[in-house]
């Protein structure tokens, strides 16, 4: 017998709009999801049926387009257009919004949390990455504005275990980072994809990165570290390229 | 003061005008792209092409005439548009002209026609002054005066191996063999910008029970910073920065005031070049409120990097080191020309350490020898404090680098800033290292960074106070250090500039 996925329930999220992002937080008991209208919904079970347990409304002024949990499920970052980001802060099931990042000059693609959970990191259509530390008291001071993308980055992700920052542009290329000193590099540039990266995922090791590109290939990177029998430095090399038709996001 | 790792930012402009223009700064990893205006190479380029304005954030102001909303609009064969109304009348309509100021300070419209706004300020003008001069007689001719910055000096001292006072004679000799007639040391513009900046602060300490604005005082010297509060902060954040002159614009004020009366020549017929670590110092020096109306002259006509003057040695074919050393000029008699000099407290001015030690001898009566930073989450952001038992009397901070200057704004907004005054500078490591300075292919940026800085810390620094010609000129020039005069020549002020946000700006 084929495995094969089976629809549980279907909501309408977001109405007359468009719904861009769902995350399941760490725990896996509640989905946030944002959207068109500018609202963020948190679903939960209740027995069998999905209820929307919580609207974040007053956040922000034009779309959300990404939210994220932070790895503790306490939290929750929303990425607008609006050029901004919010932190909203778990209460049991209510949320607060305890500060918004601000500095973007305009849409904001995409927010991560490292796995260590201090390190947040945006996106946006003004061509940079930006890299926010959290303290003890929940305030986020920028630590880094990486300006080395030439066009949109639509994608920022973190690697699993390393601090290690990649994004994804209009410009063809995925950009890795890193902390050096005391500021954060561009420490690499992985080069092939013919048209905009919209995607990135780190399987769970950390070993590979795959990309999808608007050029309808998704790509597989590899990380060889220093010492390897390639005889290479530590670098990430492109592993494989696979035709797939939609090129649509890329998740392992 | 300590070194910023983050060296990556240096070339072309500073880390606020390459977001704007959307070009990733020269760094020491990888070069992206080269400085925009290394030549031909980089027009050939670029495209005319741009959208309907939507990064233009020049509000074109048109004026509402009264009466129907419907027109049509005719176009003459000379380009010409008219409107022509229901009843039959025409009027000419007007282009809508963006300017070199506006343009630069534009978030990210990119065209050739940028690039040729800003190559009219460039050595290939600086040289058609000094050619057209060649054709008159001399009572046609324009005095050209430069003014070179110690920064500049000091980038084009580690470059050819030279001491300061070597390479502040020698380019004193370069550029009047070439047809300069005076070539001046902007440390001496700089003590006026130093007392104006620490008066200001006294007397906004003393005011603070009156004005709730009047601190944190935030230094004004650097055009970065100045375009970027203008542009993203506006009216919040523009009451806090000094109204003080940056020492290119007190220089302006020097040379086309006071040095044009003493030559008893009117300012436009002086031509005043500046030699600048940086590309912003273009944009300061086309700022309206540094047009003199009367004359019809900028107080700064033509702001040269040291790359360009390191191209127009080239292109002269001048070897620095080889030339006769010639001595140096001095705005007035008073001022010693032996040697030139500087001050204390960094490669960007010292601001933060004159403003300290003067406030602390001021309002507390402490004599501050030796000032102690305090490197805080990186080494472009360190504070300093005044304490006597146990009490902080004065806490100062300086924020170089656009990441620590988004964090004190933003703490600034949320009215968590603990700071008194802060020395904001655009660019990492300060002006030392700044877009204009010269690089060197063969060294690592870290290395040639640090020789500079020890190059800049060798010239003999002076207290503004005691400086030979300050107080005479205060005296004489200005009719007193609160003068109205001093006020108008020495001050400035800023502008809020009104995003227009425009339907076309929506892009997924």
């Amino acid at each position: 017998m084929k495995d094969s996925l089976v629809l549980l329930g279907r909501v309408p999220a977001h109405p007359d709009s468009r719904c861009w992002f769902l995350a399941w937080n760490p725990a896996g008991t509640l989905l946030a999801s944002c959207g068109g209208d500018r609202r963020i919904r948190i679903w939960g079970t209740e027995g069998d049926s999905w209820i929307c347990k919580s609207v974040l409304s007053e956040g922000h002024q034009r779309t959300v387009r990404k939210v994220a949990w932070s790895p503790c499920g306490n939290y929750l970052a929303s990425a607008s257009f609006d050029a901004t980001t919010c932190i909203w802060k778990k209460n049991h099931d209510d949320f607060e919004c305890v500060t918004t990042l601000e500095g973007h000059e305009n849409e904001v693609k995409s927010v991560a949390w490292a796995p260590s959970g201090n390190l947040l990191a945006t996106c946006s259509r003004d061509k940079s990455v930006w890299v926010w530390e959290v303290d003890e008291e929940d305030e986020y001071e920028c630590v880094s504005v990486l300006n080395s993308h030439t066009q949109d980055v639509k994608h920022v992700v973190w690697h699993p275990s390393q601090e290690l920052l990649a994004s994804a542009s209009y410009d063809d290329t995925v950009k890795l980072y890193r902390e050096e000193e005391d500021d954060w590099v561009c420490c690499a540039t992985l080069e092939g994809h013919e048209s905009t990266v919209w995607s990135l995922a780190f399987d769970p090791s950390g070993q590979r990165l795959a990309s999808c590109s608007d050029d309808r290939t998704v790509r597989i990177w590899r990380q060889y570290l220093p010492g390897n029998e390639q005889g290479e430095g530590p670098l990430w090399k492109l592993n494989s390229v696979s035709k797939d038709n939609n090129g649509g996001n890329a998740q392992t | 003061m300590r070194l910023a790792g983050a060296l990556r930012q240096r070339g072309g402009t500073s880390p606020f005008v390459s977001r704007r223009w959307g070009i990733p700064p020269r760094g020491g990893s990888a070069a992206v792209m080269a400085s925009p205006f290394s030549g031909a190479l980089q027009l050939t380029d670029l495209d005319d092409f741009i959208g309907p304005s939507q990064e233009c954030i020049k509000p074109v102001k048109v004026e509402k005439r009264p009466g129907s909303g419907v027109a049509k609009i005719r176009i003459d064969d000379d380009g010409s548009y008219f409107q022509v109304n229901q009843d039959g009348g025409t009027h000419r309509l007007e282009k809508a002209k963006v300017s070199l100021n506006d343009c630069l300070a534009c978030s990210g419209c990119i065209t050739s026609a940028e690039t040729v706004l800003i190559t009219q300020q460039s050595h290939e003008e600086l040289k058609k002054v000094l050619d057209a001069n060649k054709m008159v007689a001399p009572s046609q001719q324009r005095l050209v005066v430069v003014s070179v910055s110690p920064q500049s000096r000091a980038s084009l001292a580690a470059r050819f191996q030279m001491n300061p006072t070597d390479t502040a004679r020698k380019l004193t000799s370069f550029f009047k063999k070439i047809g300069v007639h005076f070539v001046f040391d902007t440390a001496f513009s700089r003590h006026f910008s130093l007392l104006e900046s620490q008066r200001e602060f006294v007397r906004r300490f003393r005011g603070q029970a009156d004005c709730r604005q009047a601190l944190p005082l935030l230094a004004s010297a650097c055009p970065g910073w100045i375009c970027y509060a203008e542009k993203t902060h506006g009216s919040f954040i523009l009451p806090h920065i000094s109204t003080a002159r940056s020492p290119q614009q007190v220089m302006g004020s020097l040379v086309k005031d006071f040095f044009a009366q003493q030559q008893r020549l009117t300012p436009d017929k002086i031509y005043h070049v500046t030699v600048m670590p940086c590309y912003d110092k273009k944009l300061e020096a086309s700022r309206p409120d540094f047009f003199n109306q009367e004359h019809q002259t900028r107080d700064v006509d033509c702001v040269l990097t040291t790359g360009e003057v390191f191209r127009l040695l080239e292109e002269e074919d001048v070897s620095l080191p080889d030339l006769e050393p010639a001595p140096l000029d001095s705005l007035c008699s008073g001022a010693s020309a032996e040697e030139p000099t500087s001050h204390r407290g960094g490669g960007s001015g010292g601001y933060l350490e004159h403003v300290f030690r003067h406030a602390a001898r001021e309002l507390f009566g402490i004599h501050v020898a030796e000032v102690t930073y305090k490197p805080l989450r990186n080494k472009d952001f360190q504070e300093v404090t005044l304490e006597k038992e146990g009490q902080v009397l004065l806490h100062f901070a300086m924020a170089y680098g656009f990441r620590n200057i988004q964090n004190l704004v933003q703490r600034l907004k949320r009215g968590r800033c603990p700071y008194h005054y802060v020395e904001v500078m655009a660019c990492p490591s300060g002006c030392l290292n700044g877009g204009g300075q010269l690089q060197a292919p063969d060294r690592p940026s870290r290395e040639l960074l640090q020789h500079v800085e020890r190059l800049y810390s060798m010239v003999r620094a002076e207290v503004p106070e005691d400086a030979p010609g300050v107080q005479e000129l205060y005296t004489r020039w200005l009719q007193g250090t609160d003068s109205e005069c001093a006020g108008r020549l020495l001050h400035t002020q800023y502008h809020a500039v009104e995003k227009a946000s425009t339907g076309l700006g929506i892009r997924w």
